[in-house]
């Protein structure tokens, strides 16, 4: 009983909010996400590197919005109704990451997170921390803090 | 001058002359068939007596009509021929004509009774020919009830597989060969999973063992084809290809699109999610083939293979069957740097043998989170 109890105790809960892109759905902890916008009228920023799309006014806060899709590889796509901007906070910078939709909020185990693979030369496979099954769907779990390498996340402040 | 009456009495009387002229006349040949003819005559219209209306013969009458024939008739007798003419003229309505000889008496005979005799033949000919067609429905029923059985029976197995009744898969006899592989129901997937042996003793799917290169014995084969094994053939773009069934771990037919992961290699398909957790599938094509590599290939994927004790699996068109091979049966690789997943080449079916052992070492050893 008691091994059970300690084990549970490790085996964390956790809540993933998960959001659509290309086909795919794609977790990140529910404690690192502020809100969720519609899609806005989003200003490019001269000289700003490929991933960053541009600056939005947050209740008179700019706050520089990436372009998921270029982060993750991905080919770009149209805008459309379900597109939003969802609000993190990572490596202690507030930024927005463009998706194609939001979906929910999931309750994961820890030792329900298996671990991805990571074949290839592509530095994005380490933004990946796990996959996971849920609702007959895999999850692909992203690790927000390692989206961006500390000098990237260093330039966020430029802009 | 006038003869007298005593001299004609004279020269007329001549009692051997008589004597022989009486003899020629009784038994001269020219003289001989009227008499002949005279006596047929005579007993033909007693036979004719003895006859009835041709028209009203009946078999019993005709049996009569015959034995008193052979009763009259006898081999040496000179009335046969007119007794059986006078018979075949009255009773069969047939010409009277009088054969003289044997020979003619005999094709009389055969002609009198060709009718009796293709009737006879024709009689048995329909015999025959029912008694066939008989044998035939009777092997056609057989047949049908065979199949009928056989159809039962596959129906039964479904039933079985349908109801999640795990199948035992075809391994180790030659004549379950041709056999469809087993069948087992996914409980999540409406597509079934075709089962294949599982090595016993080998790490559960999910978890990567290190790599540790099979070390082929020293004639040159791996340890599963110091005998005869058992290949699954498969096609790949095209191409058949074959895997040793000891180590393989399952089918998935694919059903629902991989899910894909940013940032891994070009070869990497994507993940699919089964009930033994997820399976790297990995392009099969791509790896085996680059330089022929065409992307209609993810169009054409139908199946997922899983490497036993390992969570890859291969990408494939279709499955084909399992085959029987003799180590002597393939050419074994002997230098295996340049391509390691090549075990050798199948020369029957002209297909290559996958060494997937090797070939997921050498995936895992790709594997950064695995290598490090």
């Amino acid at each position: 009983m008691a091994t059970n109890a300690a084990s549970n105790a490790d085996d964390t809960m956790l809540q993933w909010v998960t959001f659509r892109l290309e086909n795919e759905t794609y977790g990140i902890n529910v404690m690192q996400v502020q809100e969720v916008l519609r899609y806005t009228e989003i200003a490019p920023v001269p000289g700003a590197p490929a991933y960053v799309l541009g600056i939005i006014n947050l209740r008179g806060n700019v706050v520089t919005v990436i372009d998921t899709r270029n982060r993750f590889g991905l080919q770009p796509d149209e805008i459309t109704d379900n597109t939003r901007i969802v609000i993190i906070e990572a490596d202690k910078h507030v930024v927005g990451i463009l998706v194609d939709a939001v979906a929910e909020v999931v309750y994961l185990r820890q030792s329900e997170i298996e671990t991805a693979p990571n074949v290839g030369n592509e530095e994005s496979a380490k933004f990946i921390q796990g996959v996971c099954n849920k609702n007959d769907q895999l999850l692909i779990l992203v690790d927000l803090d390692k989206l961006l390498t500390g000098q990237e996340w260093a330039e966020m402040d430029d802009f | 001058m006038k003869k007298g009456r005593g001299d004609d009495d004279k020269q007329d009387i001549n009692p051997q002359k008589d004597l022989q002229d009486y003899v020629d006349f009784m038994f001269f040949d020219d003289l001989a068939p009227k008499i002949k003819v005279e006596k047929v005559k005579t007993v033909t219209e007693n036979v004719k007596s003895a006859e009835v209306n041709p028209a009203s013969v009946t078999p019993e009458k005709f049996k009569t009509a015959k034995n008193k024939q052979k009763s009259v008739l006898t081999p040496s007798s000179p009335l046969k021929p007119a007794s059986i003419s006078s018979l075949q003229s009255n009773s069969l309505n047939i010409p009277p004509s009088v054969p003289q000889t044997q020979n003619q008496l005999h094709k009389h005979t055969v002609k009198k009774n060709l009718p009796l005799h293709k009737e006879k033949v024709q009689s048995r000919l329909r015999n025959a020919e029912s008694l066939e067609r008989k044998l035939v429905r009777e092997r056609v029923k057989n047949l049908t009830q065979g199949m009928r059985q056989t159809a039962e029976a596959e129906q039964t197995q479904k039933t079985k597989v349908q109801a999640g009744e795990k199948v035992k898969p075809a391994v180790g006899a030659k004549a379950a060969i041709e056999e469809p592989l087993p069948v087992i129901n996914h409980p999540d997937k409406p597509a079934s999973i075709i089962s294949l042996p599982v090595q016993e003793g080998a790490p559960a799917s999910g978890s990567i063992e290190p790599a540790q290169y099979q070390v082929w014995c020293e004639n040159g084969r791996p340890q599963w084809a110091q005998d005869a094994f058992e290949c699954l053939l498969f096609k790949v773009a095209g191409l058949t290809m074959a895997v040793p069934l000891v180590e393989l771990g399952s089918i998935y037919p694919i059903t629902d699109e991989l899910t894909a992961i940013f940032g891994q290699a070009d070869w990497f398909i994507g993940l699919m999610s089964t009930n033994a957790g997820n399976i790297r599938t990995v392009n099969t094509a791509k790896i085996v083939m680059p330089e022929r590599y065409d992307d209609e290939f993810l169009d054409n994927i139908g199946y997922v293979i899983s490497i036993n004790g390992y969570d890859w699996g291969l990408a494939v068109d279709c499955v084909d069957k399992a085959i029987t091979l003799e180590p002597e049966a393939v050419r074994w690789r002997t230098s295996r740097s340049k391509r390691p997943w090549l075990a050798g080449t199948v020369v029957e079916y002209m297909c290559a043998l996958f060494d997937v052992q090797a070939m997921a070492q050498m995936l895992g050893q790709s594997d950064r989170h695995l290598s490090h």
